[in-house]
C-alpha cells in the first residue's frame, strides 16, 4: 500500500508491506507530481522486488533536475538488496 | 487449508500472482525463506515476462518507462500464442537440499552472456538473476536454451 503525503514542497511516499510488481501501476500514477522532493518511506517496506528497483530508478529519472529523491528508514533485507544494488551511490539513504 | 506442495511433480503457473503465491509456499520449504522467496519470485517472474510472454529486456525497459508494462503483460497473457502458454516450477528433495528447477515454454536466451549486473545501473530492469543469485542461490545455473533454470538451497530443519 502506497500512502502520499504533501509537506510543503515534498511528496512523501509511505509503502507499507510488499513492494513489488503489484504496486507499480499505483506507483506510476503518482508520477503526475512535481515535487522538488521525494521521500519514499520505507520504514513498514518488508519486502522489495526488482520491479520496486526499477521504479525508483524510474521516479529517480522523472524527478526535476533540482529534484532529490531519498530513500527513508530502510532496514533488514530490503536494505541489504537496495545496497546490493548500489542504490546507496545513485539515492540518499536516510533514517528513519 | 491448501494442500501441501507435492514435491518431485511440476507444478503450474501462468500469471505473476500465481508465481508469487508459489514462490512463497516452496521458500517455506527452505532454510531462509524470505530470500528464498525473493530469489525465486524474480526468477518465476522471469519465467513469464520474458520466456512466456517473450518481452525482451530492452522492451521491457521502454515498457516500464512509458508506464505500459502491467498492460502488456495482460494483453500477452490472452493473446495467441501466449495464452496456452504455462511456466512449470518442481522441486526435489535431494538430501538435506532442496533443488528447484523452473521451465518456461519460451525459446531460451543468451544466459551466458547475461553476466550478472554489478556496478551501478540506471536501467530499471535487469536485475533479478543477480539478486536471486546474491541473497540466496549462489549455484543458479541455467540449461541450454536457457528456459530453464535450477537452483539448490538447504531445506528447513
Amino acid at each position: 500500500m502506497i500512502e502520499v503525503t504533501r509537506i510543503g514542497t515534498a511528496t512523501i511516499l509511505k509503502i507499507s508491506g510488499r513492494f513489488d510488481f503489484a504496486s507499480v501501476p499505483q506507483f506510476q500514477e503518482l508520477l503526475d507530481h512535481k515535487p522538488t522532493e521525494w521521500v519514499v518511506d520505507l520504514t513498514e517496506t518488508i519486502y522489495v522486488d526488482s520491479a520496486a528497483l526499477g521504479m525508483l530508478l524510474i521516479l529517480r529519472d522523472h524527478a526535476t533536475a533540482q529534484g532529490r529523491v531519498a530513500l527513508r528508514g530502510a532496514h533488514g533485507m530490503v536494505r541489504e538488496v537496495l545496497t546490493m544494488a548500489r542504490f546507496d551511490r545513485m539515492f540518499v539513504l536516510e533514517p528513519a | 487449508m491448501t494442500p501441501p506442495l507435492q514435491l518431485g511433480v511440476p507444478l503450474a503457473f501462468r500469471t505473476r500472482e500465481e508465481a508469487s503465491g508459489l514462490a512463497g509456499e516452496i521458500a517455506a520449504l527452505l532454510a531462509d525463506p524470505p530470500r528464498a522467496r525473493m530469489a525465486l519470485e524474480e526468477l518465476m517472474l522471469n519465467a513469464i515476462e520474458h520466456g512466456n510472454l517473450a518481452i525482451g529486456g530492452r522492451a521491457k525497459a521502454d515498457l516500464l518507462r512509458a508506464g505500459r508494462f502491467g498492460d502488456e503483460i495482460r494483453q500477452r497473457l490472452d493473446a495467441m500464442p501466449f495464452a496456452e502458454r504455462r511456466a512449470h516450477v518442481t522441486v526435489t528433495r535431494q538430501g538435506d537440499q532442496l533443488e528447484i528447477a523452473i521451465r518456461d515454454e519460451g525459446s531460451g536466451f543468451a544466459w551466458r552472456e547475461f553476466i550478472p549486473r554489478d556496478g551501478v545501473s540506471d536501467a530499471p530492469n535487469g536485475r533479478g538473476i543477480a539478486l536471486a543469485r546474491t541473497l540466496c542461490f549462489p549455484n543458479l545455473t541455467y540449461v541450454d536454451p536457457g528456459n530453464v533454470v535450477v537452483v539448490r538451497g538447504r531445506s528447513a530443519s
